[in-house]
């Protein structure tokens, strides 16, 4: 009889513990304190404000001749994987350096360097499909709080000096991610290729041919990211059962045509 | 929720007094102000080891004391563990884990006035029954 009530007064306790969450649940705390939308706010500053120190430390390339069939390839990688392009900035900076990033708020930055070196598009709509993956899960935003800390980056939003911001774009110019994140990224971006008709296998191949060389020349968007040798042969594994026949974007010719202005920047 | 019942016999002072700290006791990480679950529950475990061999009025209330603990620390736990995975992991925070955590400060202040009201009331020599703790507590030193 005892042991009955306990049972009757614990399903009770348990009922009612539930019933109070699963009610408290229905009421949109989040839409209520703009829960998401702060964050989105901070994490827009934050991009703006290393945005703003990385336009005064490179060039901007605007010439349209030369941003126009990257924004291109952005724009299929966006429409087929059912993304909005205007959700993408796409920069690109005047500096041999072989880089390219993702910066908080969506801004995906290429440096001519990286463009120059990439033998065909498909190696350059890999790159992008990799930043487009740090974007998407929010790799970029997550690394940078761990480095620095959340109250820094508040106070750096509210009312931080010069130095400090130059010291977060450094950050960010050599973020290294770890080997998940890289792997997820790397799988991604295979994907937003695959879906949009771009031929992936050339990524794998940028990976080996960067990654073979010595040390010393190592371009900076490799050596912040680990195992390039290994991640290309996995990507290579990865693709061998991959059985569609791509259409090239543009063909060599045309590929070493679109360099040209960048070129003639550096 | 909470049952006022006859006691068995009448407790002396110093059984209610010693009765009524069980649960000042859990009230102890409160008063150093460590959130961490675990803190309110080694306090009154310790305090019913110390009891254990005592009159059956204060072990009845260290019992009770003790039981409300444990239920409190599987909630405050699940709170504790989702609140690192919110911070560290970088999850959501969503409708669930706000309500969540709504939920287990309103069962803590719940417990909190239960415990002082009952710490109140034992040290006057009012035997205080809560449903199930009490019920359980009956079962246990049947």
């Amino acid at each position: 009889m005892r042991q009955r009530k306990v049972y009757i007064e614990l399903m009770i306790v348990v009922l009612g513990f539930l019933s109070v969450w699963m009610l408290l649940s229905q009421i949109d705390f989040r839409a209520y304190w703009s829960i998401g939308q702060k964050g989105q706010q901070l994490e827009e500053k934050i991009g703006d404000l290393i945005w703003k120190d990385l336009s005064n430390s490179y060039d901007v390339i605007e010439d349209s001749m030369a941003i126009r069939p990257l924004s291109h390839i952005l724009k299929r990688l966006c429409d087929s994987n059912g993304l909005s392009p205007e959700n993408f900035q796409l920069a690109i900076l005047d500096n041999k350096e072989m880089n390219a990033l993702a910066l908080p708020g969506d801004r995906l930055v290429i440096f001519s360097g990286m463009i120059l070196e990439c033998q065909q598009a498909e190696e350059v709509a890999g790159i992008m499909a990799h930043e487009m993956a740090h974007i998407l899960e929010g790799h970029v935003m997550e690394k940078i709080i761990r480095e620095i800390g959340l109250s820094v980056l508040i106070g750096m939003t509210t009312g931080g000096g010069p130095e400090s911001i130059g010291q977060m774009s450094k950050l960010v110019l050599g973020l290294a991610f770890d080997r998940t994140v890289e792997e997820e990224a790397d799988d991604i971006g295979i994907e937003l290729m695959q879906k949009a008709g771009i031929d992936p296998e050339p990524i794998a191949n940028l990976f080996f041919r960067l990654g073979s060389e010595n040390e010393a020349s190592v371009p900076v968007w490799l050596s912040t990211h680990p195992g390039p040798l290994e991640r290309s042969v996995d990507l290579a594994r990865q693709l061998r059962e991959d059985t569609t026949k791509y259409i090239p974007l543009m063909s060599h010719e045309e590929w070493q045509k679109l360099k040209e202005p960048f070129l003639s920047n550096n | 929720m909470i049952h006022i019942r006859p006691f068995e016999y009448e407790p002396t002072d110093e059984e209610r007094e010693r009765a009524s700290n069980s649960y000042v006791m859990s009230l102890v990480a409160v008063m150093v102000g460590m959130p961490l679950p675990i803190v309110n529950l080694l306090a009154t475990l310790a305090f019913y080891l110390a009891q254990r061999h005592s009159t059956r009025f204060i072990r009845w209330h260290c019992t009770q004391a003790l039981l409300s603990q444990v239920s409190l620390l599987v909630m405050n736990s699940v709170g504790f563990i989702w609140t690192m995975r919110v911070i560290f992991d970088f999850q959501d925070v969503s409708n669930y884990y706000i309500a969540y955590m709504i939920t287990i400060g309103l069962y803590n202040l719940g417990e909190l006035i239960a415990t002082i009201y009952s710490a109140i009331k034992v040290r006057d020599g009012v035997h205080i029954e809560w449903m199930l703790y009490g019920t359980l507590t009956n079962e246990i030193l049947e």
